[in-house]
């Protein structure tokens, strides 16, 4: 305790000396220094955590300045190029600039002589983020697992809590927990091998189902909650994986069946329509309107052998009346299989203006396609787009904001494996700005960090839920869902 | 008196010290080799709070330290050498002070301890646990004042606990029967405060500090097994000590539980100590274990004479065996002259099934000397995730990586080589072509990999058997040409086999291979067609065994287990043999 005292006191007196020094004596070489991870040209929410960064530039010094128009000005020094900002600096930083722009100007010293790089700017908008992101952290494996679990992180710093880790649930793997409209007190997650079922936490009580019918294809998969909180429609599929043997493919996931169903959750009753379970297709993500009154999905035409490069989905939507649960006409939103292209996870954005999907070439595991792109229907117009958001290895899985102003996002850019949440603000006018990656306390914690995170979810107050918690529930038999047929619509 | 009673214990624990290691180097020794290839220990904060979510994590952290040492032939035996003598030391700690001297009764712990090592899942960990609660008894016991004790007890008692995890529990056995037998006023009320407080702990360590899923798990990490002796080692072990305090002072009375150092006694302690080597030669050792890692050790060595000599002497089918043997008969070029001296497992002795995390971890290479690359990877990176990191894996994620141009995945794993002791520099050359990709092009075994790239796609089969794809895809593949033949024949699947023979052209084949001969010799008289390839013709000496073979077939043809038997002797190393009867 002593040494941790001592050990405080030097590291705040010498943040507090580097904040104080005087800039060096410097030339310019008029190049973009390489951060990592790349916080350049950035727009970020007022309360996210502190972006700490390495310098990629090789040198025996460094020193950053962190300033903007409001006198706010300090600099951090380091000898390995890895820059953590204090976090009160950063606060105050971060509110003096909002609206605005705060800059960062990076200085390396290389034999007695200091470089300055290119000022970066980044603009600090007013629009917060919601204060947690869940997620699963996992292995970016074939099959197998080991220790999962799903956690949540808090954005405004580094706080990082599990949810539920399997070592509370004799190891058993986990997934797909979704929200409803960002609400923390409104999830649910499946469990799946020995412990399988669905973990429903609503109104304060958590309890455990089974919607795997002797009519229905298989368990829930794929959730989507609708906006009453009444109903969840999961996608039921039969999931089959191989394995590529060229050097660029890896693994292709596909649906030999695939139907959607709707689940009742105060009558524990699981119903479809013939639309949903046409044997000739297969419907899988289901997604909302915020209205509640449309069902959007993917489809594809169900080939007659499994042939994984020939199915390509496109978005669909269906209306529903919330008051009798029933669904009405289908119509075709997105039509991207005749012109080659594959449509996966359509999210309607909170205002319902807009769809933001995945487009890949094939498929609808997204996630093994390097060339999956995130792609924006404008639900006005019709106008599809391309935001600058993407890269050249996978994007995937992505969830709007309550507000609708920020986008997470899977992506695998960093090193083409490991998946990792980015953050994009979408303005107003409909425009995506430069997305950047969630930040953690050590600079340098995605180099080594050896899992995925899955399933990136943002809510706006944390999640009450802990692993012990959960333990009972999750080892108790799930209550077994009913199922009917609705009369031929 | 006393110096010649000290002399005797030094001398009883450093010949015990040497026995051990003896022991452990003569029959452990590849044993303890495979448990390092098990682990990946990093120097690294996440590496440790990793393992402390768990009781106990703490001695599996330290545990896994030590095993790292494991990658040196001395660092295992030595190591649990000087664990188990620790165990007979502290074992005779805490009987002394019970007024028992008794030889065979302290050593008898250490000797559960070495029984225990028949499983590969007794890790250092294990032994560590072990000495963490004798070691906290004796102090335990040896402190006078009863104040101090008892706060020894509470405050030590939640750090041994938070350490050793269930190995804490026999501790509180300890100090509880202690009090009781010792403690006249109020050893109820201590051994009761003693039960309650431990309680207390254990849902506060559940609650707050460790996850506790149920019960059992409080008892995590002691280790049962599934042969029913070991477990019951391993519950003796555990309780060893507090059963002699109870009878040390139900029956000090009336019998003395020491031995006096006379000449009867000395025969007695050294005919049982001898009884107990037995047991522990008999029960715990497995030759056919040992012989089965040393072949997986010289494996990775690329020492394929030491594999074929150790698979040698391992005389019944195993597949494992059969899998290392095949793959050094392949890379020493031997595989149609010898695999049929060697016991066969059929195609499972190819390419190991996808069954079990094991098969995983030992089943990619084969894959890589293919030059399979994504099999390779798969199979690996699914055995580092499944069992946990280990250095074979770890290597080979790196070469495929680059082999696959996927630079920034094997700098990934890079990195995690560079936590370790052993393996940072292992991964120099691999840093130097990744900072400087010209390198790779001179990187003759990056650049043969490459050579022999997957042109056309195809689907990885369940068996692991796409031989066909990758002869396809590169009919030069000497390797593969070879495994695909020795599955065809391995399958009695001649007709197949007729069909592929061709592929010899491709490969420059001077000489027909001995089992090619026999096959295609039994084939010509079955089918009444001769399948020689182009070029190639039968030995003379091939014509004249076959019909040697077929004479004496025919003299016992109505008697199968006669022919089989007089086959067996004269022509067990052929495929007709193995064609027959296998």
């Amino acid at each position: 305790m002593r040494n941790r005292i001592i050990l405080f006191l030097i590291v705040s007196v010498l943040v507090f000396e580097a904040c104080q020094q005087k800039l060096p004596p410097h030339i310019e070489n008029g190049k973009n220094a390489v951060m990592m991870p790349d916080y350049t040209s950035i727009s970020i929410p007022v309360n996210i955590a502190p972006l700490n960064f390495s310098v990629n530039e090789a040198a025996e010094k460094y020193l950053v300045r962190f300033y903007n128009d409001k006198n706010v000005d300090f600099s951090i020094r380091s000898i390995n190029g890895r820059i953590k900002i204090p976090v009160n600096l950063w606060r105050r930083l971060l509110n003096t600039s909002v609206s605005h722009e705060y800059y960062i100007d990076i200085y390396i010293q290389n034999s007695q002589q200091w470089v300055k790089f290119n000022t970066v700017s980044n603009k600090v908008l007013p629009d917060s983020i919601d204060k947690y992101l869940v997620y699963r952290l996992i292995e970016p494996g074939f099959e197998l697992w080991n220790k999962m679990g799903i956690y949540q992180r808090d954005m405004e710093n580094f706080r990082e809590k599990p949810i539920m880790h399997n070592v509370m649930s004799d190891g058993n793997c986990m997934n797909c927990h979704s929200f409803n409209n960002n609400n923390s007190n409104t999830m649910m997650f499946h469990m799946r091998g020995p412990n399988k079922g669905t973990i429903i936490f609503k109104d304060d009580s958590l309890f455990k189902i089974s919607t795997k019918t002797d009519k229905t294809i298989s368990e829930g998969v794929y959730p989507a909650w609708h906006p009453s909180g009444n109903y969840l429609a999961y996608s039921v599929n039969n999931i089959i994986q191989f394995f590529h043997s060229k050097a660029n493919l890896k693994v292709e996931v596909l649906d030999t069946l695939s139907d959607i169903i709707l689940y009742d959750i105060k009558n524990n009753h699981v119903t479809s329509c013939s639309s949903l379970s046409d044997p000739e297709h297969l419907e899988t993500f289901p997604n909302w309107s915020p209205d509640g009154r449309s069902l959007y999905y993917c489809s594809a035409q169900k080939l007659k052998t499994v042939n994984s490069d020939q199915i390509r989905y496109d978005v669909l939507k269906i209306e529903f009346n919330p008051d009798n649960a029933t669904f009405g006409s289908i119509d075709t939103v997105l039509h991207l299989s005749d012109k080659g292209q594959s449509a996966s996870f359509p999210k309607i954005s909170p205002d319902g203006k807009y769809i933001l999907f995945c487009v890949s070439r094939h498929g609808n595991f997204s996630i093994w396609h390097n060339e999956s792109d995130l792609y924006l229907l404008d639900l006005n117009n019709g106008i599809i787009t391309r935001p600058e958001i993407n890269s050249d290895k996978s994007e995937s899985y992505h969830s709007w904001s309550s507000t609708g102003r920020w986008v997470v996002f899977s992506s695998r850019r960093d090193d083409g494996l490991y998946t990792r949440p980015y953050f994009a603000y979408f303005d107003s006018s409909g425009k995506f700005h430069k997305p950047f990656e969630l930040p953690q306390k050590d600079p340098d914690f995605y180099f080594d960090f050896m899992k995925s995170y899955n399933i990136p979810e943002m809510v706006t107050t944390k999640v009450l839920l802990t692993p012990r918690m959960l333990r009972d529930v999750t080892i108790t038999m799930p209550l077994k869902s009913t199922f009917s047929q609705p009369e031929k619509e | 008196m006393n110096s010649k009673k000290s002399i005797t214990g030094y001398a009883l624990t450093v010949g015990l010290f040497f026995i051990l290691l003896i022991y452990f180097s003569v029959f452990k020794k590849y044993q303890f080799l495979s448990q390092e290839q098990f682990q990946l220990f990093l120097y690294d904060f996440e590496f440790f709070s990793d393992k402390i979510v768990l009781p106990g994590g703490f001695i599996i952290y330290f545990g896994e330290f030590l095993t790292q040492f494991f990658i040196y032939p001395w660092g295992g035996p030595l190591i649990f050498s000087l664990a188990v003598t620790g165990i007979y030391l502290l074992t005779r700690i805490i009987l002394r002070k019970n007024n028992i001297e008794n030889f065979i009764l302290d050593i008898f712990p250490a000797w559960l301890t070495v029984i225990q090592l028949k499983s590969e899942i007794y890790t250092v960990d294990q032994v560590s646990g072990t000495i963490c609660f004798l070691a906290f008894f004796a102090i335990y016991q040896y402190i006078n004042n009863p104040r101090l004790r008892y706060i020894f007890f509470f405050s030590g008692w939640p750090a041994l606990y938070f350490l050793s995890g269930g190995y804490a529990l026999p501790a509180i056995v300890l100090c509880i029967i202690y009090e009781l037998l010792n403690n006249d006023k109020s050893g109820k009320q201590i051994a009761l405060s003693f039960l309650l407080s431990g309680a207390i702990f254990l849902y506060l360590f559940s609650r707050f500090i460790f996850y506790v899923p149920d019960i059992p798990g409080y008892l995590y990490p002691v280790r049962f097994y599934k042969e029913p002796y070991l477990s019951a080692a391993q519950v003796l072990l555990l309780f060893w000590c507090p059963v002699w305090l109870i009878v040390s002072n139900l029956f000090a009375k009336r019998f003395d539980l020491s031995l006096r150092w006379n000449l009867k006694n000395i025969t007695v302690s050294f005919v049982t100590f001898l009884l107990m080597g037995f047991i522990v030669y008999r029960y715990s050792y497995s030759r056919k274990s040992e012989l089965m890692f040393g072949i997986d050790h010289y494996a990775q060595q690329e020492n394929w004479t030491k594999v074929l000599e150790l698979s040698g002497e391992y005389d019944e089918p195993n597949v494992l065996v059969s899998y290392y043997t095949n793959l050094a008969l392949s890379q020493t070029d031997q595989m149609f002259q010898r695999m049929f001296s060697f016991p066969q497992s059929g195609t499972e002795g190819l390419i190991l099934r996808w069954t079990n995390s094991f098969n995983m971890f030992y089943g990619g290479i084969v894959f890589y000397y293919m030059h399979y690359m994504n099999e390779a990877y798969r199979w690996s990176f699914e055995s580092n995730t499944a069992i946990k990191q280990n250095p074979r894996s770890m290597k080979m994620l790196v070469k495929t990586s680059i082999t696959n141009r996927d630079y920034l995945i094997a700098q990934k794993f890079l990195n995690q080589l560079d936590k370790t002791l052993f393996y940072k520099h292992w991964g120099d050359r691999y840093k130097r072509m990744l900072s400087d990709t010209t390198l790779i092009g001179k990187d003759v075994e990056i650049m043969r990999n490459r050579s022999f790239a997957i042109r056309s796609d195809f689907i990885a089969d369940f068996s692991g058997m796409n031989f066909y794809n990758l002869f396809l895809n590169h009919p030069e593949n000497k390797m593969v040409y070879d495994y695909m033949m020795a599955s065809l024949l391995l399958q009695k699947n001649l007709d197949e086999f007729v069909r592929f023979v061709f592929g010899l052209g491709n490969l420059h084949y001077k000489q027909l291979p001995v089992y090619f001969e026999e096959a295609l010799i039994l084939y010509a008289s079955w089918n009444e067609a001769n399948a020689m390839p182009e070029g190639f013709t039968f030995s003379p000496e091939i014509i004249r065994r076959y019909n040697d073979y077929v004479k004496t077939y025919l003299a016992y043809k109505n008697k199968r287990e006669t022919a089989a038997a007089e086959l067996k002797r004269k022509f067990k190393n052929t495929y007709w043999y193995y064609f027959q009867f296998s």
